[in-house]
């Protein structure tokens, strides 16, 4: 008979199938004890140079001389101690001998000196360099003003001490020391390999992993550091895959499948169905961020220059609606600006008054019940569920008001473009925000405000003139009434108003101990965590 | 996707008499047409019809968001508490004017390019017909991504110098208008290339050199003789642009240079509704379907179009 | 017939130029700069100016247009900006094969089942089996790409787990499965409805009621005369799609997690990397162009009658 003839060959084929489909299903990891997850792809491994996204993946790789918990205190980490001299500028740096790059070789006083000053060279262009102005003459070196770098106030004084010094007494410098962006880089595989020394086969790194390989927009994988000084990682192996487009989407189809450990953010639409699902709501990790959403005005046009408008505006606006479509009520609905965990903010300094005392403000401003009102346009980046505020802002506004508004989306990069536009360029009202780069009033009412990095073209002398006094006072508590102070302006003048403080949203599987969000920037560890 | 220009068909019926009974038989032996007919006349009636369903396609409702679908909202609710069913239908409107007048646009250039190349032949045919492949070799999404991103950066927002009527024209539209122009760019290609072809097929008729002969214009030939005769051609180009045209609509949504809220079309809801597919299926579900449909009925309404007018295709290209 | 090739691409070289021209100009003159993307803060002035200068990106428009044209004469297509490290050949070789992979893998589907589909609606007595092909295949196109793959995504991989939700482990590994699928459904579209209409049109021509009577078998009849006559039409249609379909459709590599060049098109128009644009529009250029060539030189294998035109 025929099948006699074929019966090998279908018992064969049987037996690949049944072995094949044994392969298929959850658990796609080459390596069980492999951390897997999946990030965008970072634009600079080279931690002179990121200050965006990128943080979080170099984070496991190079480490700072200290780190900031989420209670303010600092814990030193590369550096054995941080001191500052009586004149509040000198500040030195023990390093810690223990630690060692990937391969071995110690790190000394000189491959941080040479990463700081690597960092504000002109030609490197990096946007790292704007967290080092305060050490003296670093900001005119990297501005090109002057030429020799041995002027900066960087120097290593011995094989495990460096010195900085501060132009001016800054006491929050201990905090920028703390900063994960400032990290040393291996001199010697630097000066040899130049651009390409992030390459896994030249690259060293300081932390609790090195760089195993990496295709670009593709994947990244890290070992465990063998040479690492501090607590050797628990878990050895990381495998990140990059995804390009919606990588909340992503993460969260891929933790479903197990075929991730950990997640970093829920696609809003999807936040209350985790929230209420009995095994994802249990892995589910808010955290608050130390950001602000907002929404501002063009202050140098009318009808925004005019308070009452301004005011009417921020009265009408329903934060718990917004927090509720935007996040299914994760996110904190706020009316102040700057983050409740900034010193120097206030929650009770926020506008007082309900949508009728907004009525009234409008029609004070000449406009009652929205009449003669001109058509607005709210600008709006694609991302981060903005088009949705803006069409809740565009109903509340025309309910309330009977004002109206139209809706101006823009994809991510054409918007940031816009944005930045809007130095010279008018507009009516953008939405915006602000994520803390360090937790220090500066970042908010010096870099934000001051320095007018959003173009609300918001100036007001009082103003500046406490923010100027309040980064040089050196007492905590003075320091602190002069910011509070400086937010009384900034929340009576309201050049934005604030809708929220967004929070994150983890999922880490319970096998996964330890991860923690840590700081203000909320970086994970995973040479901290381990699996049970 | 610019469909080639090959046409081929079905059988014709066997007996040769005038142009209303051929479409009568092809209705009777064709029970998809009639219904894909009649799914477009219901779309059009809803197109027409939304003011007159009970909830307004704007109206949020925050605290009833991402409702299933119910007695009260027969498709349920979106992310804001807005009623799908009206949303649907507006997006009906918005979407058949996005699909119809780009398809208007990049006809009405098609048609020019295709009728000046095939009319005034030799070098200037050559020339634009290097053009025109030159845009064959532009892969067609990534094009209108490229013109959508263009549009929208230099009209959105802008209120000063030479582009400021056009940048107000397109805040009128609400954002409609970027679509409009980016799809038109777009999709004139296949239109271009049947024009030309029959274009030149028409040129030496024997009607046509005799219009010469007796000292007609350029501009009357054309508009006497070549462009009634391409009609039918120029309908089968339609055929093909405007299920292009929705399409392409729904993928630059996705992208984010699509239509500007809070202007529902099936495009921005469908490019909306995917990422509620597990949470809220019924968000994707319902502009899929009407998409899905609309499509299918278009293409089969477009299938029967070029049977019918094949023998004149046939026709003109052996000519 | 190798005079025909070099005559055909020669005459391409000024289709590429304007290609070159086109891409050039539209992503130069859309708003945003390359140096915008990613950080909280704006790009300082001085960081802007130092890589524009690096660049040459504030050398007047017409320098430019002309230093990468004589660099992409020369096999240059310059640097990413986007991934500094990187130059444009390296991201076209490292990412065009995986879209060639899959972009191969779904066009033979798409014949596979095409042909044969497309034969039965054609031959079938059973008006309904007609209808019911035509419908089903129409149905792959009437709805866009990303909801095919979002659903399939979702449905196979995260539900059933049938397949991974993200990334690529090569064409034999199950990762294809849905992006595969995905690419073949506008192109199997194409082909059942071009086969069954051409066969249809080569079904009542006399030759093959010659050969019916002759008594030759049914499937004999179809495959060496009806076939090869209908497979023209259809050569065309293959040719349209391929080359859109062999370098990658940014919405299924981007939903399916797969690295692969239409994704990367769009990810460098996003973050204004011109020299990837650029040099990735050029690659479409010279797919299309090669296709065409293909595909006509294939008339001449298929079919006869060209052959003799060609030598007249």
């Amino acid at each position: 008979m025929r099948l006699e003839r074929y019966r090998a060959a279908i018992v064969g084929a049987l037996a690949v199938l049944v072995s094949g489909s044994a392969g298929i299903g959850h658990a796609y990891a080459a390596d069980a004890r492999a951390f897997r997850m999946i990030v965008g792809e970072p634009r600079f491994l080279d931690p002179n140079l990121a200050t965006d996204y990128s943080i979080y993946v170099n984070a496991q790789l190079f480490e700072p001389l200290a780190r900031i918990d989420n209670k303010g205190n600092l814990t030193l980490l590369e550096a054995k101690s941080i001191e500052v001299g009586p004149d509040n500028r000198t500040w030195t740096i023990t390093l810690d001998p223990k630690f060692k790059w990937s391969n071995g070789q110690p790190i000394t006083a000189a491959d941080w000196e040479y990463s700081w000053k690597r960092i504000l060279d002109p030609k490197l262009s990096s946007e790292v360099a704007a967290f080092l102005v305060d050490v003296e003459n670093a900001d005119d070196y990297n501005k090109g003003k002057i030429t020799d770098v041995s002027k900066v106030g960087i120097k290593a004084t011995g094989e495990y001490t460096l010195e900085v010094v501060t132009s001016k007494p800054a006491p929050q410098f201990r905090a920028i020391l703390a900063l994960p962006y400032l990290t040393p880089i291996p001199r010697a595989v630097v000066e040899k390999t130049g651009d390409k020394w992030i390459a896994p086969e030249n690259i060293l790194s300081n932390g609790p992993y090195k760089l195993v390989s990496r295709v670009n927009d593709q994947s990244i994988v890290m070992e465990a550091n063998p040479y690492y000084g501090g607590n050797k990682p628990a878990i050895p192996r990381i495998e990140m895959t990059i995804a390009s487009g919606d990588l909340c989407t992503a993460q969260l189809r891929a933790y479903e499948a197990d075929e991730v450990d950990f997640a970093t953010c829920v696609p809003s639409q999807d936040i209350a169905r985790v929230r209420n699902d009995p095994k994802l709501g249990k892995e589910l990790s808010p955290y608050p961020a130390s950001a602000t959403v907002w929404f501002q005005y063009d202050l140098s046009r009318s009808p925004w220059k005019d308070k009452r408008v301004r005011d009417a505006f921020a009265l009408a606006v329903d934060r718990k609606a917004i927090v509720a479509a935007v996040s299914d009520d994760t996110a904190h609905p706020t009316d102040v600006v700057v983050p409740e965990s900034i010193p120097g903010s206030n929650p009770a300094d926020a506008l007082k008054g309900t949508v009728e005392d907004a009525k009234k403000m409008l029609a004070e401003a000449g406009f009652p019940g929205g009449k003669g009102f001109p058509q607005f346009t709210i600008t709006a980046s694609a991302n981060r569920g903005q088009p949705l505020i803006a069409q809740l802002l565009q109903q509340m506004w025309q309910e309330k008001l009977g004002v109206t508004a139209t809706i101006n989306v823009l994809e991510e990069n054409a918007y940031r473009a816009w944005v930045k536009a809007r130095k010279t360029e008018p507009y009516d009202l953008m939405l915006n925000q602000w994520y803390s780069d360090y937790a220090d009033p500066s970042n908010w009412f010096g870099d934000l405000v001051v320095g007018d990095y959003r173009n609300s073209h918001f100036s007001n002398a009082t103003f500046n003139d406490l923010v100027k006094k309040g980064n040089a006072e050196p007492d905590v508590a003075k320091r602190i009434e002069i910011f509070h102070a400086a937010n009384k302006i900034l929340e009576d003048e309201q050049p934005m108003t604030a809708l929220y403080n967004p929070v994150d949203l983890w999922l880490v599987k319970p096998n996964v101990k330890g991860l923690q969000h840590v700081g203000v920037l909320d970086n994970f560890y995973i040479g901290e965590a381990s699996f049970q | 996707m610019s469909a080639p220009a090959v046409e081929t068909t079905s059988v014709t019926p066997a007996a040769n008499p005038g142009r209303g009974t051929a479409l009568l038989r092809l209705v009777r032996r064709n029970p998809a047409l009639v219904a894909s007919l009649a799914l477009l006349a219901i779309v059009v009636a809803a197109a027409i019809l939304s003011p007159l369903l009970p909830y307004d396609a704007y109206r949020q409702d925050i605290l009833h968001r991402n409702a299933r679908p119910s007695l009260q909202h027969w498709f349920g609710t979106d992310e804001l508490g807005r009623d799908m069913t009206a949303r649907l239908a507006v997006g009906a409107r918005v979407s058949l004017i996005v699909a119809l007048t780009s398809s208007l646009i990049a006809v009405a250039i098609g048609v020019v390019i295709g009728m000046v190349a095939g009319y005034l032949g030799g070098l200037s045919d050559s020339t634009i017909m290097r053009f025109v492949d030159s845009m064959y070799a532009f892969p067609e999404t990534l094009f209108a991504i490229l013109i959508a991103s263009l549009v929208k950066g230099q009209l959105a927002g802008q209120s000063t110098g030479l582009l400021a009527p056009l940048a107000e024209a397109y805040r009128l539209s609400g954002g409609l208008l970027g679509v409009l122009l980016t799809l038109g760019f777009t999709c004139w290609l296949t239109t271009s290339r049947l024009v030309r072809s029959q274009v030149l097929s028409l040129k030496n008729a024997e009607y046509v050199l005799a219009s010469r002969l007796a000292g007609a214009s350029h501009t009357f030939i054309i508009r006497t003789h070549l462009l009634p005769n391409s009609l039918p051609v120029i309908l089968v180009a339609v055929t093909f642009v405007v299920p292009n045209a929705i399409l392409l609509e729904a993928g630059l949504s996705f992208i984010g240079v699509g239509v500007d809220p809070p202007t529902p079309s099936w495009g921005t809801m469908i490019a909306g509704g995917v990422q509620s597919i597990q949470s809220y299926p019924h968000l994707l579900i319902a502009p899929a379907v009407a998409i899905g449909a609309t499509l299918l009925a278009l293409n089969v309404v477009g299938d029967a179009l070029r049977d019918l007018f094949d023998p004149a295709l046939r026709a003109s290209r052996r000519g | 017939m190798l005079g025909y090739v070099v005559r055909r691409v020669l005459a391409s070289l000024p289709t590429m130029l304007l290609v070159y021209t086109l891409v050039f100009f539209i992503a130069h003159v859309t708003p945003g700069s390359p140096w915008d993307i990613g950080s909280n803060r704006p790009v300082e002035p001085t960081v802007k100016a130092t890589l524009d200068a690096k660049y040459h990106l504030n050398e007047p428009l017409h320098t430019q247009y002309v230093d990468y044209l004589l660099g992409a004469v020369h096999g240059d297509l310059g640097p990413s900006y986007r991934d500094r490290t990187q130059n444009v050949e390296d991201i076209i070789i490292r990412f065009l094969p995986v879209s060639l992979e899959l972009g191969a893998a779904a066009m033979l589907l798409a014949i596979v089942l095409g042909l044969p589909l497309g034969a039965l609606a054609a031959l079938t007595r059973n008006p309904a089996v007609d209808g019911l092909i035509r419908m089903v295949s129409t149905l792959g196109v009437s709805m866009p790409t990303y909801v095919v793959t979002s659903i399939l995504v979702v449905v196979l991989g995260v539900e059933l787990g049938l397949v991974p939700t993200f990334g690529w482990k090569g064409l034999f590994s199950t990762s294809a499965i849905v992006p595969v699928f995905s690419l073949a459904l506008a192109p199997l579209a194409a082909v059942i409805r071009y086969f069954r209409s051409s066969m249809l049109e080569v079904m009542h021509l006399d030759y093959i009621r010659t050969a019916r009577a002759k008594g030759l078998k049914p499937l004999q009849v179809i495959v060496r005369h009806m076939g090869r006559n209908a497979l023209i039409p259809v050569m065309t249609v293959v040719g349209v799609y391929a080359s859109n379909v062999l370098t990658g459709s940014f919405f299924v590599e981007s939903i399916a997690g797969i690295p692969g060049f239409g994704r990367y098109f769009v990810l460098a128009v996003a973050a204004r990397d011109y020299p990837v644009i650029i040099g990735t529009t050029l690659v479409y250029a010279v797919f299309v162009v090669g296709i065409n060539l293909i595909v006509d030189l294939s008339y001449f294998l298929l079919d006869p009658r060209v052959r003799m035109e060609r030598a007249t």
